[in-house]
């Protein structure tokens, strides 16, 4: 079974997706760079050349527009924001145009653009390099987006993308890019709208987003040792959402929390609760529960940080005033 | 639907109207001015609509039938790189039926019918999107068609041919980041893309007079700094409107390099709906002027011209008759069109990707 990180088997994709197809275009900041992004599109200007990798200075808004127009006229551009931040200059691009194009234009054409976007977190990436707005996009009708958290997945998920006919943002969370997987070397399909089980377990029902679900399975290793068995759940696409699986799950374990790596309000966590409860809630066993970021901006110290990101232990010891049970003293 | 010729006039075949040192053929201009009438019939009864509860919001292009009509008449109409792409703005109507657009598709969307071919009957008048006709759809934010421009305007260099891209807007809006950042991408040296800029100055921003925003004598003034050539047009003139495009044009077909082109039109039933569209009487209108140039000329005469507006107004009632008997979106309609079926689907149902053709 063949091993790769998080960060080649996106270069992997991409590099197979521009063989595929020579409409596949990647652009981005830095993209032909040597390095390439954190090792994301190393070498694929060797291969493809610069008509098909093309750097862009720093102009976000008009990259994600000049995209839009390239798809109208054939392309499939995967775009690369190198920060999710840093993206929000094109959020007209994105909510005004691409997730609206496919109703705006009478189901007449669509705009296949893959959205790439990385999200920072831990070395000081303070407050503008760390934003996780992942339920913001996943407000949008007509734009998919996914937050794959293991290296097949975001291999599978952008070649969907990149192939489907719809625009769709894959949200990278830095801290992931060197995590291993086993990554097929073929071209293969992960589908939108479809969880999966990462850890079954019978006494609660974890949902994990993106970079929560190494996480959460460290957690429910941690908390069979003290009787609770956890199954955890990675939704991977936020839209379209795999509904039923989790209530599936929830129907058995009758017990519900999410681990969300965005703000507590609005967060995605909560639209995974509230569904769940429209359908289970009179037979849930306990209050579900969501871990969320703190209502407030990352800070850049470390020692800040290291409190404001949730731990294994602080999700831990919720779960475990969950089941009734005293939480554990903290190390610190 | 009445025919844009006026055949019961007799015209000498080389007949030429002038304008200043230009000139066009008395048919053409004949043509023009059926053209621009019928526009106006369609705006005038979407504003009717929009007072009378068959309509709702309206907003749209009175005053710029004569430079819409030039623009539409020459362009090249079609699908795909090899044609032009047009991004319009929402006072582009005129255009639209110089192309060919029906009336009824403009009543349609403005009685927001299911039947409207351009939005499903959910979008404001005036937002058009017609494929076949690289008629991407309209934006009401402003300006954000001056960075798409680019990106169409790319792929058609690279393709060859003489298809350009042409974006139009207002002047208010070219207050805009996103214009600068059109003159930047359309002229970078090595790079320079065929992107016809047009800016429809009607001297206001919704109720900001244009004199309180711009320090620039012409918007076009800009273009100086990145080397792009542009011309100032009264675009309450046909023929000098018409000569101006049809120059703009050829330059960005053949030299493959941007070009601004600034219209000086009038804005007769104010900014929308929401400011009341009253008609304004304090500017030119380009229809009044054109007839009392062609009447001058002997092309026409009075009664034809009255016919030609009668005719026009009852195509507009016909239009909206049928309109309103035409079924109305439902609630199945909401999540039309949010999505795309995969092509993948179709032919690669297990594992395996790519696109079916590649």
């Amino acid at each position: 079974m063949r091993k790769l990180n998080y960060g080649k088997a996106i270069n992997e994709a991409l590099g197979q997706a521009m063989e595929l197809c020579p409409d596949v275009i990647v652009l981005g900041q830095l993209v032909d760079y040597k390095s390439g992004i954190f090792g994301t599109t190393t070498g694929l200007v060797d291969r493809f050349g610069p008509k098909r990798v093309q750097d862009f200075p720093v102009s976000e808004s008009v990259m994600t527009a000049t995209a839009l127009g390239a798809s109208l006229v054939g392309l499939r551009p995967v775009l690369v924001h190198q920060r999710m931040d840093f993206m929000l200059y094109s959020v007209d691009a994105i909510a005004n145009w691409l997730a609206l194009w496919r109703f705006k234009s009478n189901g007449q054409s669509s705009v296949p653009v893959t959205i790439r976007v990385i999200v920072g977190r831990g070395w000081g990436q303070g407050p503008q390099h760390s934003k996780s707005l992942h339920a913001w996009f996943a407000h949008l009708p007509g734009l998919k987006v996914a937050i794959p958290a293991t290296a097949y997945d975001v291999k599978g998920l952008l070649l969907e993308s990149i192939f489907g006919e719809d625009p769709a943002m894959i949200i990278e969370n830095r801290s992931l890019f060197s995590m291993n997987d086993h990554v097929p070397e073929n071209a293969y399909r992960v589908r939108y709208g479809q969880a999966t089980i990462r850890r079954k377990g019978k006494d609660l029902t974890l949902v994990a987003i993106g970079v929560m679900v190494p996480m959460a399975l460290r957690v429910a290793e941690q908390l069979a040792k003290e009787g609770i068995d956890i199954e955890v759940i990675d939704p991977r696409t936020l839209t379209p959402f795999d509904e039923t699986t989790i209530c599936c799950s929830v129907a058995k374990t009758k017990r519900l929390a999410v681990a969300d790596p965005g703000w507590y309000t609005g967060s995605f966590a909560g639209e995974i609760i509230s569904r769940t409860c429209e359908h289970l809630g009179t037979q849930m066993k306990a209050a579900p529960l969501r871990v969320c970021l703190p209502d407030s901006h990352t800070p850049m110290s470390s020692a800040l940080e290291a409190r404001y990101y949730p731990s294994d232990e602080d999700v831990a010891n919720r779960i475990r005033v969950m089941f009734g049970r005293q939480p554990a003293c903290s190390a610190a | 639907m009445p025919s844009d010729r006026n055949p019961g006039h007799a015209l000498l075949a080389d007949a030429q109207i002038r304008s200043g040192k230009e000139s066009l053929p008395a048919d053409l201009c004949l043509r023009i001015h059926r053209l621009m009438v019928r526009s106006r019939a369609m705006e005038e009864r979407m504003i009717k609509m929009s007072k009378s509860g068959e309509g709702y919001f309206w907003i749209g292009g009175p005053g710029e039938e004569a430079f819409n009509t030039c623009l539409g008449l020459q362009v090249k109409k079609g699908e795909g790189p090899a044609y032009d792409y047009l991004h319009f703005h929402y006072r582009n109507s005129a255009a639209m039926i110089a192309m060919g657009m029906p009336m009824i598709e403009g009543i349609r969307q403005m009685a927001m019918t299911v039947t409207d071919t351009h939005s499903l009957g959910r979008n404001f008048a005036g937002h058009y999107a017609k494929k076949e006709w690289n008629v991407v759809p309209v934006t009401s934010v402003i300006e954000v068609q001056y960075v798409m421009a680019p990106g169409t305007a790319h792929v058609q260099k690279r393709y060859g041919g003489d298809g350009i891209t042409i974006v139009c807007g207002g002047d208010a809006g070219t207050a805009e980041g996103d214009f600068a950042s059109c003159l930047i991408w359309s002229s970078r040296p090595g790079h320079e893309l065929p992107v016809l800029i047009v800016i429809e100055n009607n001297r206001w921003g919704i109720s900001t007079p244009a004199e309180s925003v711009h320090a620039e004598k012409h918007i076009i003034d800009r273009g100086k700094a990145f080397g792009i050539e542009g011309e100032v047009v009264d675009g309450n003139d046909p023929i000098a409107s018409w000569h101006a495009i049809r120059r703009a044009m050829e330059y960005c077909r053949t030299k493959r390099r941007p070009f601004m082109l600034e219209a000086m039109v009038s804005r007769l039933y104010g900014h929308s709906s929401s400011s009341g569209a009253l008609r304004v009487k304090d500017e030119p209108c380009c229809i009044e002027l054109f007839e009392k140039k062609l009447l001058g000329e002997g092309v026409i005469d009075q009664e034809t011209i009255d016919q030609i507006h009668e005719q026009a107004r009852a195509e507009a009632d016909e239009a909206l008759e049928q309109a309103m008997n035409e079924p109305r979106p439902t609630a199945a309609d909401v999540y039309r069109y949010t999505y795309a079926p995969s092509r993948v689907d179709a032919v690669y149902p297990d594992d395996y990707t790519g696109l079916p053709e590649a």
